[in-house]
């Protein structure tokens, strides 16, 4: 009984959902890396630098003598 | 006999080794696995959501998470299996995020339909009493009902035990059932 039952149930559904082709017809690579492009964090500079970067400036700004070491050491 | 024992191992060391360097970031093995695994991908998923345009975008979806997860990824397991699981999850996703056909009306309905035969009518009803199950009941009953994939199958794809495949297929079709009884047809 319950086998006859689900034999209805499976040729109902397979009459009611759409058959479907499972074959793939064109390579999705390039939309994948269309979407690895898109979501890759963008690039950024590392904290670090931008704190060596301002005491660079700030010793500058607070003695400008510095600015003749900092280009001899360049 | 020896020496295709010999090229299954170098074919063996071979996908290890891409494996190693997918889950090291490398993008070359990743492509290499994509275009390996892109087609079996799709037709899995094109199977639960029975939407081609749809599973194409799934299919990206799919590899964008296993991308993401490359460093979690143990290269001594079986990529495929591991594919398909992200897959099925991917697949229920988008099954639990598209809403069945808004419910009309009995009137309307009656109205909509006096034109069509019977069949046709009893397809309709079906399929919109399908789309309004739980998303996992109707991953499990289109697989198991429709395209007749083996239990162990789609156990091992959806991560859940044989038993419990078994036991949503048997309350998909019992709520099926309920849901077309009210809509006045007699499966």
């Amino acid at each position: 009984m319950k086998e006859t039952n689900d034999a209805r149930f499976k040729s109902l559904l397979k009459q009611a959902l759409r058959p479907i082709s499972p074959e793939l017809h064109r390579d999705l690579w390039p939309q994948m890396l269309r979407r690895i492009d898109e979501c890759s964090p963008a690039k950024t500079v590392p904290w670090v630098d931008w704190v060596l970067l301002a005491i660079v400036v700030i010793s500058n700004l607070a003695s400008p003598h510095s600015i003749l070491v900092l280009l001899y050491h360049l | 006999m020896a020496a295709q024992t010999e090229a299954r191992t170098q074919f063996s060391t071979a996908e290890t080794e891409t494996l190693k360097q997918f889950a090291a970031g490398d993008l070359p093995a990743f492509e290499k696995l994509f275009r390996q695994h892109q087609a079996q991908v799709y037709g899995w998923i094109v199977r639960v959501v029975r939407d081609t345009g749809a599973a194409e975008d799934l299919t990206i979806e799919t590899f964008w998470r296993i991308y993401r997860a490359r460093k979690r990824f143990d290269p001594k397991r079986s990529f495929g299996a591991w594919v398909r699981r992200i897959a099925s999850n991917v697949a229920i996703d988008h099954l639990k995020s598209v809403r069945p056909e808004a419910c009309l009306s009995a009137e309307a309905v009656h109205a909509f339909e006096v034109d069509l035969d019977l069949q046709q009518h009893i397809r309709r009803q079906t399929e919109r009493a399908f789309r309004q199950l739980p998303a996992k009941f109707q991953a499990v009953a289109t697989l198991a009902l429709v395209e007749e994939r083996p239990y162990e199958e789609i156990s091992k794809s959806l991560g859940i035990s044989v038993g419990a495949v078994k036991s949503r297929v048997f309350r998909a079709v019992r709520l099926l059932r309920k849901k077309l009884k009210q809509s006045g047809v007699e499966p």
